[in-house]
């Protein structure tokens, strides 16, 4: 790439930066840096002198069981939250490739939803699986007590899942949209005169040669699942009932600012980071290898 | 191979009042075509781009709907239904292989779809790349191919399911001359053994005279004239035709009429032809003439060298009569230079007349006038 903005001072683009900079040091590396400092510490909650631990913290939280029930509810949702909304999205983007009449207003329509944030829609949800007057009502007029998310930790996960993949699926939608447009259309011509259905061209011919985007798709989700789906938690199951939905994300805030155990939930995010870390490189390095050998072959 | 490698016999296709837009009151791409291309042979559609010879193509295939009329594809009406039910195959322009798959999966898989067993699908696959010469390819992905192999690969998966209706859209054009030639000579043998209905689509005029049985030169959306190449070449039926077909364009020179069937160039030099009285009109016309009838011959209209084009086997000098650019293809190398006079002469019965209002040709021979000159 070589259209660059020139500049003639040296020090004006770091001027004109310096906004966003300061944002991002404050708000993300400082707190990181923190948390990385107070894993290797003994904090006292309310600040005071602070006792180097080594990998204290890191022993004590991987024995603790409440995180490692933590780790096996977060594994659940974010595998079962990612993979419903893929597989949602891709069902609706191939109804979308349908081209019925007003496809692209469904396209709009789909897409729209993005907008609305985890808490807002944790109210929604909380109203929707209202056990006495929301829409499921009726399954406790049939079988009384049969639907009560807010007693039966299964149903409080299945809600909870259904709603982040609710609020994942229009990215999803529109990431994978744009990937089967990117298949060309003579290629699907082709088939149709080879005498493919819809249905196999879709499995045949678009899905495997956009398999590294839903790649792509399932990996930022699995990562968005993971960090981003606190404000759903907090709004609509608190991490209950009991510790059923207290996914990662939700036990780093409780631990660290509800139980100040700074030092335990620090030991957590920094955990969570390696997780993050690891799958981001992992797909990555998958990408690229697969970028390579496709140049290697083309 | 025998002509019985079609399944069934071949079909002749007939569209009528076939018309299609992409906008609702856009121009018309295919405008209220009818043509038949009769059974077993091989048709070239020709024409400049945007010509709407693609279009008419995909909408033979089934991969576009008409705006009104219908496609009948061996007698039964075809135009609602789906591409697979058209028994056509069709190779495209930028080969439209499936890059995921080998070149064996890329023959095989309409036969796949067909519920072909894999055994007999391998035989068949096996088959038609020794006839193409692709068996040390089958492994391969389209990704690790040349332009020429890939080529070769799309009419193999065309070919594999021995199809009674064959479409070409402009295969050759993104293969280098040399190449170019030895397809074609491939696609004349595959028509012989296939006894396939062909439609070929194409712009390049060594294609339409070389493959073709009959060409369909279509313009606007519109035919402008079918024949067999020969006949297009020596009697185009309107200058739209006259200045497309040909690898050296008909060199078209405006001429006035007089009521006697005088022809006059702009210059004032008198032509020594005259047309027949009855068929005199009072308007310009345009006189054609292919650039290897003209001679360099005394008496004749005097013309001025611009440029001379040596291209070994002939060459073509440009000049101007009357100050319009005419080409003149000489085989024989008589001294001459830019910037000298010539004298041109040509036979009477080479040369068309066109109307230049309508752009028709006139159907009237000139007769030689020794009188004029």
């Amino acid at each position: 790439m070589s259209h660059n903005a020139q500049f003639s001072q040296r020090f004006l683009p770091l001027f004109l930066a310096l906004p966003q900079l300061l944002a991002v040091l404050l708000f993300f590396y400082w707190p990181t840096v923190q948390a990385f400092w107070w894993s290797f510490h003994y904090v006292q909650p309310f600040g005071g002198s602070e006792i180097f631990a080594g990998l204290a913290n890191y022993v004590r939280v991987l024995h603790d069981p409440s995180v490692l029930s933590s780790l096996g509810t977060t594994l659940v949702f974010s595998l079962c939250s990612t993979l419903l909304a893929l597989s949602l999205a891709l069902a609706l983007a191939a109804c979308l490739q349908l081209k019925v009449r007003g496809y692209k207003i469904f396209g709009n329509v789909l897409i729209w939803p993005y907008a609305v944030s985890g808490a807002t829609l944790g109210i929604i949800f909380q109203v929707l699986a209202n056990p006495i007057f929301g829409p499921l009502a009726w399954i406790n007029h049939l079988v009384p007590e049969a639907w009560a998310p807010s007693a039966k930790g299964w149903q409080a996960m299945t809600l909870l899942v259904f709603a982040y993949a609710w609020c994942q699926l229009p990215f999803n939608i529109v990431m994978i949209v744009a990937s089967l447009q990117s298949v060309p259309e003579d290629c699907l011509a082709a088939a149709a005169l080879d005498g493919a259905t819809p249905w196999q061209r879709l499995r045949d011919i678009q899905l495997p040669m956009v398999a590294p985007y839903l790649f792509f798709v399932f990996v930022v989700g699995l990562l968005d699942s993971l960090s981003n789906s606190f404000g759903l938690v907090d709004r609509l199951t608190h991490g209950g009932p009991g510790n059923a939905t207290e996914i990662l994300a939700f036990k780093i805030y409780q631990d660290g600012f509800v139980g100040i155990d700074l030092a335990g939930s620090s030991t957590l995010s920094v955990l969570m980071l390696v997780v993050v870390v690891v799958l981001s490189v992992t797909q990555y390095r998958y990408l690229s290898w697969r970028n390579r050998r496709r140049e290697h072959h083309g | 191979m025998t002509r019985s490698t079609c399944d069934n016999a071949a079909p002749n296709i007939r569209v009528s009042g076939l018309s299609r837009r992409y906008t609702k009151h856009g121009p018309a791409i295919i405008d209220a075509l009818d043509v038949e291309f009769p059974a077993g042979e091989f048709s070239v559609i020709l024409g400049p781009s945007g010509c709407g010879k693609s279009t008419l193509l995909r909408l033979v295939a089934g991969l576009d709907s008409p705006d009104a009329g219908s496609i009948h594809i061996g007698g039964v009406d075809v135009t609602r239904r789906p591409p697979s039910e058209r028994h056509c195959a069709m190779v495209f322009q930028n080969y439209a292989l499936y890059p995921h798959m080998t070149v064996e999966d890329n023959i095989g898989y309409g036969l796949k779809l067909a519920g072909v067993g894999r055994e007999e699908r391998s035989a068949r696959v096996q088959a038609i790349a020794s006839t193409l010469g692709l068996h040390a390819l089958l492994g391969r992905k389209p990704g690790q191919l040349s332009g020429g192999q890939r080529q070769r690969v799309a009419i193999g998966r065309a070919l594999v399911r021995k199809p009674p209706v064959l479409l070409f859209d402009e295969p050759l054009c993104n293969l280098d001359s040399g190449l170019r030639q030895e397809m074609r000579t491939e696609l004349r043998r595959i028509h012989q053994d296939t006894g396939a209905t062909v439609l070929y689509v194409t712009h390049d005029q060594t294609e339409a005279m070389t493959l073709a049985d009959r060409v369909v030169v279509l313009n606007k959306g519109r035919v402008e004239q079918i024949d067999t190449p020969h006949a297009l070449y020596k009697r185009p039926h309107s200058i739209v035709v006259a200045r497309f077909f040909g690898s050296t364009p008909m060199n078209l020179i405006e001429v006035m009429c007089s009521p006697e069937g005088v022809l006059t160039l702009g210059d004032g030099q008198v032509l020594p032809f005259k047309v027949q009285a009855a068929m005199a009109t009072s308007g310009p016309l345009f006189l054609g003439i292919r650039a290897e009838n003209l001679k360099v011959a005394s008496p004749g209209v005097s013309a001025t060298v611009h440029a001379i084009e040596e291209l070994g086997s002939h060459r073509v000098i440009h000049c101007r009569v009357a100050g319009q650019p005419v080409l003149v293809s000489q085989s024989d190398s008589q001294p001459c230079s830019v910037g000298s006079t010539l004298n041109l002469w040509f036979p009477a019965d080479e040369a068309l007349l066109f109307d230049g209002a309508s752009g028709q040709r006139i159907s009237s021979s000139l007769v030689q006038d020794n009188v004029s000159l």
